[in-house]
């Protein structure tokens, strides 16, 4: 099983602006000048590959991802990542009429709807498209997506076939070779995580959560979400401090993941729901205060005589693909 | 002063805050010893102030803060959000000549004081520790230039 995260951003898209591209150049090009006077055969190619971080774009579309085997696919959430996908779906099947597209929704913020205007296979006659969620009210919530005077296009005209099925909390549905099982997560709306299970290995998607309920008494029966999986997304849009601020926003931080992550040992953790408002130095420092969150909590447990457990993890960016 | 309560372990989100079996009257502060405290969690950080909250929310003093502790809740601004007051804590010093080592506790009211509204804050540094085996002057080792940022929260 395969995921690719095609929008790792909260809230709203973000696109980098003139000014922050500009910045980027400025400190790649200084940074190359001085890495040139130690090196002076240096291409820029072996440059580029050295100074990643430099560099480094988390990307600014909303949530989506792709999850895969050789026998289905599925999607999560219909952000502005949907998009993108779409482009590459239309190479295939879908752009065919022929495709048979599963789409699961966690909730029906804006951020993770906002793309499916430009789902471009959701226009194209012979396609099916199935909707599932947890909430009752998911067809609703799709239709009214295409309404004007908000978009031109009423739903009643989409080329596509389209279905709605509900999903039961908790409860594990199978499509092909992947099982999938929603559990609740934290957030002000009723938001779903989902948990996806491939011949003895698992991920579970646990954005939009504000991580308030952590230990294993509290989480309750969700807690299944997070056991015995072998990588995670998780919600990381504020830094700790700033996540105790914004009480019943809905979001987390990432040292919250990494406690359930090593409690629960999970080997690898993607953070995601980047927040709209940081630019990508930003989120790199935000990450760099993780890293030393995550040091200091090793080396405390190691050193107490405990035998921590060790997380593989990073801040996702637009269009990373790993292996489950 | 009321009573000081002991934390000890790791204060994660399973520490049971309640096996401390704390009994404040009305406005009472709270006082715990973190001098065991081994390492501190962000998950075991929401997990204490929930507890406060169920107190009440008294005014909460730390006394006997370690630098391990003190790194631990500086990697998340425990501190802050806690809205702690530090009552005593450990400095480490080391010695330059033959590099034994020494902790030395210092005081709230004596060594430091936070800022608040009304004042500044402070920190007065003993003017000279001596080393015990060699009487050579020792050197304070605060492990990182945050050591006594939690000065500055204005509570």
């Amino acid at each position: 099983m395969k995921v690719k995260l095609w929008g790792v951003r909260g809230s709203l898209p973000a696109a980098p602006d003139q000014s922050s591209v500009l910045n980027k150049i400025k400190k790649a090009l200084n940074s190359f000048v001085d890495f040139q006077k130690q090196n002076p055969e240096v291409s820029v190619q072996d440059f580029l590959s050295s100074s990643e971080s430099h560099l480094r774009c988390y990307g600014g579309h909303t949530s989506c991802l792709e999850i895969f085997s050789d026998q289905i696919q599925l999607i999560v959430d219909g952000g502005s990542g949907i998009r993108p996908l779409a482009e590459h779906m239309m190479l295939g099947a879908a752009g065919l009429g022929r495709a048979e597209i599963h789409i699961l929704m966690t909730h029906f913020h804006w951020d993770h709807l906002i793309g499916l205007p430009f789902f471009t296979p959701l226009f194209i006659p012979g396609n099916k498209i199935h909707f599932y969620a947890v909430q009752e009210d998911l067809e609703e919530n799709i239709r009214r997506m295409f309404t004007k005077p908000n978009f031109p296009v009423p739903f009643e005209a989409l080329g596509s076939e389209i279905f709605f099925h509900r999903l039961e909390p908790r409860r594990s549905k199978k499509f092909a070779d992947i099982e999938v099982t929603p559990y609740q997560l934290d957030h002000p709306d009723p938001c779903w995580g989902y948990r996806f299970e491939r011949l003895g290995r698992a991920y579970a998607h646990c954005v939009d959560t504000e991580g308030v309920r952590v230990s294993p008494d509290d989480l309750g029966e969700d807690v299944k979400l997070y056991r015995g999986v072998q990588a995670m997304t998780f919600d990381a849009q504020y830094s700790f401090e700033e996540a105790a601020e914004k009480i019943n926003w809905g979001h987390s931080s990432a040292p919250i993941g990494l406690d359930i992550a090593m409690r629960e040992r999970i080997p690898k953790v993607f953070f995601m729901h980047h927040d709209p408002s940081a630019d990508d130095e930003q989120i790199q420092k935000l990450e760099a205060k993780t890293r030393e969150y995550y040091d200091k909590r090793q080396l405390a447990l190691s050193q107490s005589g405990q035998q921590p457990f060790e997380v593989e993890w990073c801040f996702a960016r637009d269009g990373i693909v790993f292996d489950v | 002063m009321s009573r000081i309560h002991s934390l000890k372990g790791h204060l994660d989100e399973l520490w049971s805050f309640e096996s401390l079996a704390v009994d404040l009257k009305e406005r009472q502060d709270l006082h715990l010893d973190v001098s065991g405290v081994l390492s501190v969690s962000a998950g075991g950080l929401k997990h204490w102030k929930a507890w406060l909250d169920g107190l009440g929310r008294p005014q909460l003093y730390l006394h006997f803060c370690t630098p391990l502790f003190f790194e631990q809740m500086n990697s998340v601004r425990g501190l802050q959000y806690l809205q702690a007051i530090v009552g005593s804590v450990e400095v480490h010093y080391v010695c330059p000549a033959c590099s034994t080592e020494l902790d030395y506790m210092m005081y709230r009211g004596q060594n430091f004081i936070e800022g608040t509204a009304e004042h500044r804050e402070s920190l007065t540094l003993p003017e000279k520790v001596s080393c015990p085996s060699c009487s050579h002057p020792m050197e304070p080792d605060f492990r990182g230039q945050d050591y006594f940022s939690f000065l500055k929260y204005r509570n």
